[in-house]
């Protein structure tokens, strides 16, 4: 047993011995959204929810990608992220791999919070988790997700699964808490359908879904409650899954009225989704009195739920489409002992919540978990601790046993629900072929969650995989092409989308073709006429589809051509785009951040002020203001712009990057120090914080020892510990790996005096590149071709202000004064080798020919100096993140200029000509052989 | 419709009478295990009682 166990029981005695309870209330609501809740607090209609706000912290709580609850529900209990967790979709092969079953607890890899607490001696109760079933034994009541659902009409019998309850013996106390749909009455309808005596019943059976999702709601309510009331309890979870059913079937007639929903529906339906809020504040009222005031209750739900003008009109035809209605934000609320109140926490995600209630508990937190603690909601200053991993510590967590064989149970129905919701299709009879299209999901979704955690390179292995199966699906080459394009595999990337753009144009130009079958309405039956209706319906919508898939490769192939520096092609994409679809918030912040890139700050700010009047929720459109204000000099307004990013999306470190330049630039040093180390909080790779925050310790805090961490961390080689990608947000770029795009770099052509660093400035004068040089040295014998070097260079090391003036031109500094190179700015540099033996023999000439003292001393201490120099200039590279370099050697430049040359372009990344620079290199300047 | 009341408790505040309509309420079932069990008992008598009126007729 770990250690832990004996500190956990002793830091729960209090001083006379007794036992100081914390009690920890977990709520999950599926899809509650503060753009519901928030009108329905302001009309006094869900009162309970208003008091846990007043009383504790809320929030928003980002999701993860993909938004499926069964995964999402998985990473809140556990911390972790679905490829470590296992819960990878909504069915799953049962235990015979022979047919498919809803997706079970036995798939879950690792320990959820309950287990944790359980081995750590409390008592833990768990009602409704999704998944959960078989139920989990744990010390307390576990009940699963098979619970609250009803197989059969009222009257006939309603058997609970085996495996629903534990402990078994509980099962038919528990059963007879059930309440079926049939039980309900108008009393309970009327509430959601003020109108429903105008539903012709035997048509629109939606009044028979209302009662369903009513029943198994209270079913929940009434095992969860029973349990508060009549069992001891260290930590109680319960998942409510009504908002989200409800909100699937409703939102439609949600107001306001969309267009293509009827108004009689829409008169007579538009309650409900409110209704299933204010049902839900009811339950709450009663839960908050159960637990009492010395309970911590923490209130989450997985995932938003549009509400607004961005419900989508149409949903696309790939599996668990209805997750397109989902939105980025849920909702956190926290109340009890040491929680702040009345306050608004930030930054929140769902990967958060198992380690804030390790936290609660004086717990460790696990290295192996996804998410930290939230400590703004703490009061004072709460110590955080770690522990390697929990799934090492040993003891009963109340897991089932790996090798733990399945209970059939009839999950037919279960199936059906998801299949009702639009979650799964509906299996065929050809179970091998509903196994097979379980496990491609599963695999589909995986490569996504790989995706959402940036591990590009697993998810591109999965994606190609499956596109070797289903190479039309456009959902599969999508993100296919995404990974290949986040790993920079531009030219692979572009012959993707160039194929796959194709096939699906074809495809689109036979759609055009087919013209609509004429419908005879008189002749043909009902069924028939419905089949008919359905098959246009489909078509219209693969249309769609399509015409949006193929929006989706252009955007992709810009963004390409935005990497690689071709901000006008890029452009053009767009600017066609945006004439078909001038209100597309995602085209309006992509153009936003190519003006960005092509420094066109007023119409990158008109793209994102678009984009924010399509969705006023969109942190990155934020961001994009504040980047521009900025970059324009209007500093507090940038201020204003980046806090809005950062109030609605925390963890995007570059919000607070741009925050802290922002508070620098208006003299704010000690606000401008915490914005960037919260971005390397974040994200420890975005080296360039790092820089400010050197200069900002070292010369305006006067916190030398700050300053020093944070330059040792680039001397200590951290950088290993960097991401490989490089950084992105809003088209200004932070590389953190070597030989990738730094953003207007200065050019530095540098060597040892004499190893052909005026050839080769002479070759990107040549290319096209402008050359930092005030033509003060003008040619000579010894360099017919001229130097090419400017006078500020050489006083680098007293004063390097000019420097940033040659932000995307060339310079030639000498390698000795390359350390004196300001951190403040990117730097490219091509730095020319050559034999020492020639570069001192050359030197000599040049001594001989200017009639220079010392022209016939061998200089032998000079070997070892430039030895020593060359050293240190590779360490100097090596060792900051703000410096490419490339060693080109000059004799291979007298040799093969071509290929040099492009090696030099290809360095570079951008639109040199290899032929000019090839002219410039006259290989009988090369007269000092070794 | 016949009604009843009954005294709720829960753990904050003291029993509190709730009333029990025979066709059931939202709030009855936002109560839980205790809500929907009164109102079963509530319910089951109305409809044992009903039952017994229609034998005498």
């Amino acid at each position: 047993m770990h250690i832990i166990n004996e500190n956990w029981k002793k830091r729960r005695m209090t001083e006379s011995g007794e036992s100081k309870k914390r009690k920890v209330l977990l709520i999950g609501w599926d899809a509650a959204d503060w753009k519901v809740i928030n009108p329905l607090i302001e009309a006094g209609e869900m009162p309970a929810l208003e008091s846990l706000i007043n009383e504790g912290v809320m929030g928003n709580l980002a999701t993860l990608e993909p938004s499926f609850s069964p995964m999402l529900w998985t990473s809140i209990a556990t911390g972790k992220r679905a490829h470590k967790h296992g819960i990878l979709g909504f069915i799953e092969p049962d235990s015979s791999g022979l047919k498919v079953r809803p997706v079970s607890v036995v798939s879950r890899k690792v320990k959820a919070i309950w287990n944790i607490l359980m081995q750590e001696g409390m008592r833990v109760h768990n009602v409704g988790w999704w998944p959960s079933h078989p139920a989990e034994p744990l010390n307390g009541i576990s009940i699963s997700n098979a619970y609250q659902k009803a197989q059969r009409p009222l009257g006939q019998p309603w058997k609970l699964a085996r495996g629903t309850v534990h402990p078994p013996k509980m099962s038919r106390h528990f059963s007879s808490l059930r309440l079926h749909p049939g039980e309900l009455t108008p009393a309970h309808i009327l509430p959601f359908v003020p109108n429903a005596s105008k539903v012709d019943q035997d048509k629109d059976k939606r009044l028979t879904i209302i009662a369903k999702m009513l029943a198994e709601t209270a079913t929940i309510n009434s095992a969860g409650t029973w349990i508060l009331e009549n069992e001891e309890w260290d930590f109680m979870g319960m998942y409510f899954d009504g908002i989200d059913h409800f909100c699937h079937g409703f939102m439609n007639y949600h107001p306001p009225k969309m267009k293509n929903v009827a108004v009689e529906k829409f008169e007579i339906y538009q309650e409900v989704v409110k209704g299933a809020y204010k049902f839900h504040d009811m339950m709450l009222d009663r839960q908050l009195k159960l637990a009492g005031p010395d309970a911590t209750v923490i209130l989450v739900s997985d995932h938003g739920f549009h509400s607004d003008h961005l419900r989508p009109s149409f949903l696309s035809d790939e599996p668990a489409a209805p997750a397109q209605q989902h939105r980025s934000y849920g909702v956190i609320c926290m109340r009890g002992p040491g929680i702040r109140k009345d306050e608004r926490i930030y930054g929140a995600t769902l990967l958060d919540i198992a380690p804030t209630i390790l936290s609660l508990f004086g717990l460790p937190v696990g290295d192996d978990m996804d998410g930290r603690p939230l400590v703004q909601a703490f009061e004072g200053n709460t110590e955080i601790k770690r522990i390697e991993s929990w799934e090492k510590v040993e003891g009963d967590c109340g897991m089932h046993p790996a090798d733990r064989l399945e209970d059939p149970y009839d999950a037919s129905e279960e199936v059906a629900r998801l299949v009702e919701l639009g979650y799964i299709e509906e299996p065929g009879k050809d179970d091998k072929k509903n196994v097979e299209k379980a496990v491609f999901e599963s695999r589909y979704n995986l490569g996504r969650a790989y995706m959402g955690a940036k591990m590009f390179s697993e998810a591109k292995s999965i994606f190609e995989e499956l596109a070797k199966k289903a190479s039309d699906e456009s959902r599969i080459v999508l993100r296919l092409a995404s990974c290949k394009f986040e790993l920079r595999e531009f030219d692979s990337c572009l012959e993707l989308i160039k194929d796959f753009g194709k096939w699906l144009t074809n495809d689109l130009a036979e759609h055009k073709e087919k013209k609509p079958k004429e419908i005879d309405r008189e002749l043909i039956d009902d069924e028939e006429l419905r089949k008919l209706e359905e098959e246009q319906r489909k078509d219209k919508l693969r249309l769609l589809n399509t015409r949006k898939d193929l929006m989706s490769l252009d955007l992709i192939r810009a963004n390409v051509f935005l990497k690689k520096n071709q901000a006008s092609s890029a452009m053009q994409i767009f600017r066609k785009m945006l004439a078909v679809y001038p209100r597309s918030k995602q085209l309006n912040l992509n153009l936003g951040r190519t003006h960005i890139n092509l420094k066109n700050w007023e119409e990158a700010m008109r793209a994102f002020e678009t984009a924010l009047s399509v969705d006023p929720d969109d942190s990155s459109a934020y961001h994009g203001v504040a980047v521009c204000q900025l970059r324009q000099g209007n500093y507090y307004e940038a201020i204003d712009a980046a806090l809005e990013s950062i109030a609605l999306m925390y963890h995007s470190p570059f919000g607070h990057y741009h925050l802290g330049e922002a508070f620098y630039y208006i003299e704010e040093y000690v606000r401008a120090a915490e914005a960037f180390e919260v971005c390397l909080a974040i994200n420890p790779s975005i080296g360039k914080a790092r820089n400010w925050l050197v200069e900002i310790y070292e010369d305006k805090l006067g916190n030398p020892e700050k300053a020093q961490f944070h330059q040792d961390y680039f001397q200590e080689k951290k950088l290993t510990e960097m991401v490989s990608s490089d950084q992105k947000m809003n088209g200004e770029e932070y590389a953190n790996s070597k030989h990738v795009d730094l953003r207007d770099p200065v050019v530095v052509v540098s060597g040892l005096p004499r190893s052909g660093t005026s050839m080769m400035m002479q070759m990107l004068g040549e290319g096209g590149v402008d050359l930092f040089t005030d033509q003060e040295r003008k040619a000579d014998e010894s360099n017919p071709m001229g130097y090419l070097e400017h006078e500020a260079a050489k006083r680098l090391a007293r004063d390097a202000r000019w420097v940033k003036n040659a932000k995307n031109k060339a310079v030639k500094i000498i390698a000795n004064l390359l350390f004196y190179l300001p951190a403040s700015n990117n730097y490219k540099v091509i730095f020319m080798l050559r034999h020492i033996d020639e570069v001192i023999n050359s030197q000599q000439q040049m001594l001989i020919r200017n009639n220079k003292k010392g022209a016939k001393n061998y200089p032998t201490d000079l070997v070892e100096s430039y030895r020593r120099t060359l050293e240190k200039a590779r360490n100097w590279a090596k060792g900051r993140h703000y410096v490419d370099i490339l060693y080109v050697n000059y004799r291979d430049v007298i040799e093969d200029p071509r290929k040099e040359a492009s090696r030099v372009v290809e360095f570079l990344g951008r639109d040199i000509q290899v032929e000019s620079m090839m002219a410039a290199v006259d290989k009988k300047l090369y007269r000092t052989k070794n | 419709m016949n009604e009843s009341k009954k005294n709720i408790r829960t753990n904050s505040d003291a029993a509190i009478p709730y009333d029990i309509p025979v066709e059931g309420s939202l709030g009855l079932l936002a109560l839980g295990a205790t809500g929907i069990k009164e109102w079963r008992k509530v319910r089951n008598a109305h409809n044992k009682r009903k039952l017994e009126e229609e034998k005498n007729d």
